[in-house]
């Protein structure tokens, strides 16, 4: 059962050659459309003997969907000039004329070049056609294969054409620090272990699904005194901390000191480090007029420091990482030093510089890609950094895992002995994965399939893991990485965390479809439209499983061809992680019966269990890289990707196999891409 | 992205965000004043607490219009309260009547508007929330112009499958069409907050001449910030500036300025971020009943949960499973149950909110006769996400301007900016219209 992947098996060969397509749909995934350069003339088109695909095309139109998913032979995949006729087909009747309704012309993209030209349009295209809010409801439908095939080329050509483009700069960042970003910074501006940022409202994500994304960073009325609470709190903290006061008021009056100079040295030290550049000289003396007025009306030198303090944490110039515009608009400008410094800093450690960075940017080395690329690998490899900090944001937001004993948690009446550090134990285990990766540089593919994980005393208890079948190890509170024996191999990674499990199943059991919408979209980026209203919900409970197998039931429902054209892609899927239960522990049987992971897809292909998955995973490894990068990327940018982005997720995700996908590559790829170190102002 | 046509709703909407400045003008000139029919003795509040996920559509309205109507399942806890409550039914958001089945309709509950579809990026509900409206009037009178409160942190990540993001199922409180208002999950948070705003002069240093510094430090940013970031900026200095006003009324109070109608420092902290859902949803309405009876906002907003919620609501008898689960019952008997169940405990709640609001005296009168309640979901059906004939109930009379006890029974797909724009005029907000009205339900008021 456990028999596990080998890596010569999934591995071998040339790495960087293009995987085998198991068929051109292939979950759609590996579609390649070739395009063609030419102008696509509709009225030529509508005689039918321009372009060979209008053959492919007109057959899908008035083929049998049903009939055409069950061939041997899978549909080709689109190309321009099929893509426009199906457009045309479909759309023509009101966008047909120059003057088509809404403002949107066929003959506006008829043209190759439109793809990165008029991207916006294209964006649109898809947009509507993905929400089905075109053709509206009460024109012809396009049937939901070809829509979906349309779909899976548009993504592909427009991605194609914007490479052609070249890399381009973003918007220079202005946003707030994030809650866990202003307790990290706090803390380390400090040197104090108080968690500043308990009081303040919770981020909600947006961009690319974490909640440092500019964007959705919003700002309420309740901020101002929030930010002064924490502040205060924060600082009457450190006022009770000999050590931390130490360092903040390293400069003591003495006869060769003035109480006034000293003050203003204390306070530079510390201005400089909030704002992450040097403090200007005047921007100084208006903190050293709040700390000589405070001391004017009789606060000592220490509590009148701290009052100015406080000052300086209140301020935009603390709270919002903001970098300077560049002067001239369309023109890509490097970042400074000191911005260069603070966006990797709140990358990989969701907090400011530390000394050393700092340094590097005071001396104006970051500049330097050499230097640029030293620092990350020291960010992420030595000991006792911040790169928890970041990560297990990264991670717990994108695999959704942070909600893992916070806003959703373990059924208390049916898993009774669930306590919070079970859950924490399970919410921190792909976090320290990814970290440990990134930190030994081992392959991204790690991700989907190994032999180690994480695990301490508590997961050994919620996975029932014999201890004596891991390699000699004491087991404590703390996760330490084990290596897996093969019995237990289907523990490692992200899909033997066994948050990952709980957080796509119900409550009370394992869902084969959310955990295989889970997947598709956190592995491969595949954002399936919600079921259309009029279609009756599949019925996965236990008591009509019990008359009717579940699996017969999404059968019925797949033979459905609106439904099946999602539900062909999710079931499989999640039907091949059933030995999973909704805590993510091993199972061999449940009450129904014994566990049958194996599915298959629509393609005829057979997916056997999570060894089966995984082997899957691995066959659409560049679709996996390139979800990560773009997630990574947008993580690491805190905004949501433009179009101008996609060229860089391209040329990362192209590099990835000569490095054998080490993972550093991934975050230096990401650190040294133009968006990253430079930014630009479009109008 | 096209540009919008101009649409009634978007005159309507440009107009909501004009209304919005004069307030903030107003808003330096203290909340010493008093406003409205609203007397010292007796301010008139409103509150509107929101439900996900929608009601078992079967057995909610009642048969009856007018007074002499009969409890239907989901209405029975009313029991006692039932004069104290008018059901109405019939109404809707036309504007919701779009995009994914959860966040156009609950983002929009109280804004009557359509939502821009985002992850992020030009985030904008279309409009300003009704609580919002009052409180550009009712919250010049209290140290908080408003209070939003809820009970569940938000789901990480943004809804791929839908693609919007979950700011959206995560606030009705719209102060502008791009400015949600983050909302406190923390019973013990809103209670210390309270206390501070309520504690008269803070102790120590002003804070005062920092918040000066803010602006100052905020004039060098802002000169090289475009205009989207200069906005968010100006937020950050708005929030600024309301709280130094509150600080210098703090610091050197008048006969007129205002004074908390009880001790709140007398009053028992509430447990700090309490783990059971139930029990987080009893504090948080002790909050806003304390909220209340001390006069510290006469305006609130809660939501029992967010869009899509995830809770767990087996610890009510007979449910197995979320509520969001719940609420795609397949038309089947044994979800329906459980459907109706989770409904029935969040009018539980509201009645637990109503009874205390009416415990509490004032005058010869008590809170819950001088407030108007909403009580609600932004769906009808959940299982297919229906937004026609919102679950809707309006508690208290206004300070007798409602005349509670009725069932209305609306004609279908009458707007439900009608009843909002009813509520605003019945706690003495000046409004005429508010989204796509067409004017107030008269029948609700006395």
């Amino acid at each position: 059962m456990n028999a596990g992947l080998t890596r010569s098996s999934r591995r071998g060969g040339d790495p960087t050659s293009p995987t085998r397509k198991r068929g051109g749909e292939d979950f759609g995934i590996e579609l390649h459309a070739v395009l063609r350069r030419g102008v696509y003339s509709p009225s030529l088109a509508r005689r039918a003997s321009v372009c060979l695909w209008l053959i492919a095309a007109a057959l899908l139109l008035t083929g049998d969907v049903a009939a055409e998913t069950n061939t041997s032979t899978p549909p080709a995949a689109l190309d321009f000039c099929a893509a426009m006729a199906a457009l045309e087909q479909g759309c023509a009747d009101c966008h047909g004329e120059e003057d088509g309704d809404g403002g949107f012309s066929l003959a506006k993209v008829a043209n190759e070049d439109s793809l990165h030209l008029d991207h916006a349009t294209w964006l649109r295209v898809r947009q509507r056609l993905a929400d089905h809010s075109m053709p509206p409801s009460d024109a012809e439908p396009i049937e939901i294969e070809l829509r979906l095939r349309l779909l899976e080329w548009l993504r592909v050509a427009m991605r194609e054409a914007i490479q052609k483009q070249g890399e381009i700069a973003g918007p220079p960042m202005f946003r707030r620090l994030a809650a866990h970003e202003y307790a990290n910074t706090i803390r380390d501006l400090l040197g104090t272990h108080f968690n500043a940022g308990s009081g303040l409202p919770q981020d909600v994500a947006g961009g690319e699904g974490f909640n440092n994304a500019a964007e959705t960073l919003i700002i309420s009325p309740i901020h101002a005194e929030k930010y002064v609470e924490a502040a205060t709190e924060a600082l009457n903290y450190a006022a009770r901390d000999s050590r931390a006061r130490d360092r903040l008021f390293a400069d003591r009056p003495s006869e060769a000191l003035t109480e006034v100079d000293a003050a203003r040295a204390n306070l530079k030290r510390f201005a400089d480090r909030a704002f992450r550049r040097p403090i200007e000289s005047d921007e100084l003396d208006a903190y050293a007029m709040l700390y000589a007025d405070a001391r004017a009306d009789g606060l000592e030198f220490e509590p009148a420091i701290f009052y100015a303090m406080r000052g300086v944490l209140v301020s935009p110039q603390f709270l919002f990482l903001s970098e300077l515009a560049p002067a001239e608009l369309n023109v890509a400008q490097p970042l400074t030093d000191h911005e260069l410094a603070t966006r990797l800093s709140y990358f990989l450690w969701a907090t400011m510089p530390d000394d050393e960075l700092r340094a590097a940017a005071d001396a104006g080395k970051l500049s330097d890609p050499d230097e640029l690329k030293r620092q990350t690998v020291r960010m992420l490899t030595e000991k006792g950094t911040h790169l928890n900090d970041s990560m297990v944001q990264f991670v717990g937001q994108w695999l959704g895992t942070a909600d893992w004993g916070n806003s959703k948690i373990a059924d208390a009446e049916v898993h009774k002995w669930v306590q919070d550090h079970h859950m924490s134990a399970m919410r921190n285990q792909p976090v320290y994965f990814v970290e440990s990766m990134l930190q030994q540089n081992g392959s991204l593919l790690d991700l989907i399939d190994c032999n180690w994980t994480f695990l301490n005393e508590e997961l050994l208890r919620v996975y029932k893991i014999d201890r004596k079948d891991i390699e000699a190890r004491r087991f404590a509170q703390h996760l330490v990485r084990v290596e897996l024996p093969d019995k237990y191999r289907y523990r490692c990674g992200i899909l033997g965390s066994g948050a990952t499990m709980a957080v796509s199943a119900y409550a009370r059991r394992s869902s084969p479809v959310l955990r295989g919408a889970w997947i598709l979209d956190k592995f491969l980026g595949i954002e399936l439209p919600p079921p259309p209203p009029d279609v009756p919900k599949l019925d996965e409970s236990k008591e009509v499983a019990a008359v009717k197998t579940l699996r017969e039931r999404l059968e019925q429902h797949r033979a459905d061809a609106t439904c099946a054209s999602c539900h062909d892609r999710i079931d499989p899927i999640g039907f091949a992680l059933e030995n999973f239960d909704e805590l993510g522990r091993w199972r061999d049987r449940d009450d129904g019966g014994e566990i049958d992971p194996v599915a298959v897809m629509a393609d005829g292909t057979k997916i056997e269990g999570v060894n089966g998955l995984k082997t899957f995973l691995l066959d659409n490894k560049e679709q996996f890289t390139r979800h990560l990068t773009e997630k990574m990327l947008g993580y690491a940018l805190a905004r949501g990707l433009q179009p101008n982005d996609l060229c860089t997720v391209e040329n990362i995700v192209e590099r990835l196999p000569a490095s054998e996908y080490k993972s550093q590559e991934l975050v230096l790829g990401i650190v040294l891409s133009e968006p990253f170190r430079n930014k630009r102002v479009s109008e | 992205m096209s540009k919008p046509r101009l649409t009634r709703r978007t005159v309507l909407r440009g107009a909501g965000a004009m209304l919005a400045l004069p307030w903030l003008e107003g808003m330096q000139s203290a909340f010493a004043q008093d406003t409205g029919a609203a007397s010292a003795d007796r301010p008139i509040r409103m509150a509107a607490l929101f439900y996900p996920n929608g009601c078992r559509q079967d057995r909610w309205t009642p048969a009856q219009s007018g007074r002499e109507w009969e409890m239907t399942p989901q209405l029975t806890p009313l029991g006692d309260r039932k004069a104290d409550v008018s059901v109405v039914s019939g109404l809707w958001h036309q504007a919701t009547n779009t995009g994914d089945g959860h966040y156009v309709k609950d983002a929009a509950w109280l804004t009557g508007t359509t939502i821009t579809k985002t992850t992020g990026v030009d985030l904008n509900s279309g409009g300003i929330s009704a609580d919002q409206v009052a409180a550009q009037t009712l919250g010049k009178v209290t140290p908080l112009p408003s209070l939003e409160l809820g009970t569940e942190a938000v789901r990480s990540g943004i809804d791929a499958a839908v693609g919007y993001t979950r700011v959206y199922g995560a606030h009705i409180a719209w102060r502008q069409p791009t400015q949600p208002l983050a909302k406190e999950i923390n019973p013990r948070l809103v209670f210390d907050r309270m206390t501070m705003v309520a504690g008269g002069k803070p102790d120590g240093r002003s804070n005062r001449p920092l918040l000066d510094r803010v602006n100052e430090d905020a004039k060098r940013l802002s000169q090289n910030l475009g205009q989207h970031d200069r906005q968010r900026l100006e937020q950050y200095l708005e929030s600024v500036r309301a709280l130094e006003q509150r600080l210098s009324d703090l610091e050197s109070p008048t006969e007129r300025s205002w004074k908390p109608r009880v001790d709140l420092a007398s009053r028992e902290a509430p447990a700090n971020d309490p783990k059971e859902h139930a029990e987080r949803t009893r504090l948080m309405l002790d909050m806003i009943a304390l909220a209340f009876e001390a006069d510290v906002t006469r305006v609130a907003t809660f939501m029992f949960g967010n869009s899509v919620s995830d809770i767990n609501f087996s610890f009510v008898e007979g449910v197995e499973g979320s509520h969001h689960e719940m609420s795609h019952h397949r038309n089947e008997e044994k979800l329906l149950d459980q459907y109706e169940r989770i409904t029935k405990w969040h009018v539980e709640q509201y009645v637990y909110l109503l009874n205390k609001l009416r415990s509490l005296p004032e005058g010869d009168s008590n809170v819950l006769d001088n407030s108007a309640i909403l009580f609600g979901s932004g769906l009808r059906d959940g299982n297919s996400h229906n937004p026609h004939d919102l679950p809707l109930l309006l508690g208290g009379k206004a300070g007798g301007k409602l005349s509670p006890g009725q069932h209305i029974a609306a004609t279908k797909d009458n707007p439900m900016a009608n009843l909002l724009l009813t509520m605003l005029q019945a706690v003495d907000v000046p409004a005429k219209h508010f989204a796509d009205s067409t004017g107030p339900m008269t029948e609700l008021f006395a």
